[in-house]
């Protein structure tokens, strides 16, 4: 197996122009933190991870900023920011001391369809604490999917330059692959890409302590006035629970609990869970009425972010 | 656990007597009727009060609960459903408690002084305080779905009137 480069997700930066109506949704609501904020920014962090901030948002043009991933330490971030530039991936910065909030160590780079991507070790870790039994908060960001408008292509691109490993895939009998659940550690997925129409953001995902605060929290954001898109349920891959809002931004959030975890990777036999067998609660971008609904709401609007760097 | 407890004027004297009993259990109880006996008084202010009290305290991450004592339970039933989140249920027997708790994730229980002794009302209340959510996905999908609705008059983001037809939607229905 690819030894792998990359520890966990990070964080989602996303800008969008209503950025003072996101921040209070994510803080008053959803359940983050501010855990530092510039003029027209807001890091915000979940209580239970020292993680300094998992969602950064802008006041901007609508966008995905930036995904940002943890390397293992600092030889491994040198080693694939070497094993990138050979591979002639398109660099916005070499490894250097990072000035955002937080800090660190790191390089900017873009994926293959132009996204933003970073990789830093040694940011200043922030004070965590366990989630409360039936505390209605995240415990911390889950997973991020993104659309893309050729599956393999985007997928190959992160196995064979990040080191992910596809954990299973949703598969149509007359559309093909749709959606492919990526892991860079033991949890089933941290990322997931979807053949869509276009280049965008298809949701983010928090993961919350159990079902008891899961049912909590998606009581609370529903009195709050989100509008709920979809579920209730559990996936069939990643046999993780789900709840579906809308954002005041227009992107797809979703709470989770009990995302699968995979102990023995070795062992692990990647799944192709065919939408038309396994139940509705799987079926994204299928081709029923219902689930056009679900899909239209995913794509969500056209990412303009795509090969321009965020301002910071 | 924290207990919010409402009456009207008819479940006055038998709310008083669950308070001591729950207080004397260990229970943080809170009162929310009127401080003395008052003739004719209505349910309805006592039971959103309850009510809202109940989602506060699990918006809070409180463990947390609600009883209301009335004579049918009926109004004070309806009363404290009509708060956005509102869970509540009247007590008529222990296996109907025991779902309600189990299937509903009923957080307020009514006590009909009509139709239960002292000794049942107190037996129901144990029953709901002791029996836990089952905590299935079919059962949380079916209070979301129905807090969903409450909010916005959609279910799965779909007016009741347009839901899709079931050969189009096929819901998850394992139990």
């Amino acid at each position: 197996m690819y030894e792998r480069k990359i520890s966990h997700l990070r964080y989602l930066a996303l800008a969008m122009p209503n950025f003072e109506e996101e921040r209070d949704f994510f803080v008053k609501h959803w359940g983050l933190t501010e855990v530092h904020s510039e003029d027209g920014a807001s890091w915000l962090g979940a209580e239970a991870v020292s993680e300094p901030f998992v969602v950064r948002l802008r006041k901007g043009e609508k966008r995905i900023d930036l995904i940002g991933f943890a390397a293992n330490n600092r030889e491994d971030l040198e080693s694939l920011y070497t094993d990138l530039v050979a591979k002639g991936v398109k660099i916005i910065h070499e490894p250097k001391e990072l000035t955002q909030f937080s800090g660190g160590y790191g390089f900017r780079f873009f994926d293959l369809d132009g996204r933003t991507l970073e990789v830093s070790v040694d940011v200043k870790e922030k004070a965590a604490r366990p989630i409360k039994e039936r505390e209605p908060i995240p415990v911390k960001l889950s997973h991020v999917v993104m659309n893309t408008v050729d599956l393999e292509a985007t997928t190959n691109w992160y196995i064979e330059h990040l080191g992910f490993t596809i954990s299973d895939s949703l598969v149509h009998p007359h559309m093909g692959k749709l959606m492919h659940f990526m892991r860079c550690n033991k949890a089933h997925h941290s990322i997931a890409i979807v053949q869509g129409p276009h280049y965008s953001l298809h949701h983010m995902s928090f993961e919350m302590r159990g079902i008891e605060e899961w049912m909590r929290g998606t009581g609370k954001i529903l009195r709050a006035g989100t509008r709920m898109v979809w579920g209730p349920g559990r996936h069939n891959a990643g046999d993780n629970t789900f709840a579906y809002f809308v954002d005041p931004a227009g992107n797809t959030i979703e709470y989770t609990t009990e995302l699968e975890t995979i102990h023995d990777e070795e062992a692990w036999v990647p799944k192709e869970l065919d939408v038309t067998q396994v139940s509705t609660q799987d079926q994204w971008g299928t081709a029923n009425q219902f689930s056009e609904y679900v899909a239209r709401e995913s794509f969500n609007d056209v990412d303009k972010g795509m090969f321009v760097a965020a301002p910071f | 656990m924290k207990i919010h407890i409402g009456a009207d004027w008819h479940g006055y004297e038998r709310a008083r007597s669950l308070q001591q009993w729950l207080v004397s259990l260990g229970h943080e109880v809170v009162w929310h009727a009127a401080e003395q006996f008052d003739q004719g008084d209505d349910y309805v202010l006592w039971s959103v009060r309850v009510g809202e009290a109940v989602l506060t305290g699990e918006d809070n991450a409180e463990d947390v609960k609600g009883i209301i004592v009335g004579v049918d339970g009926n109004g004070e039933v309806i009363a404290a459903n009509k708060v956005n989140g509102g869970r509540a249920i009247g007590a008529y027997s222990l296996p109907q408690v025991v779902e309600g708790r189990r299937c509903n994730n009923a957080s307020v229980l009514v006590v009909p002084t009509a139709f239960c002794t002292d000794e049942e009302g107190r037996s129901l209340v144990s029953a709901f305080l002791e029996t836990s959510f089952d905590y299935t996905v079919d059962n949380a999908r079916r209070i979301v779905n129905t807090n969903e609705y409450e909010n916005s008059k959609t279910i799965e983001g779909w007016a009741a009137a347009d839901f899709p037809k079931p050969d189009e939607y096929h819901p998850a229905t394992s139990n």
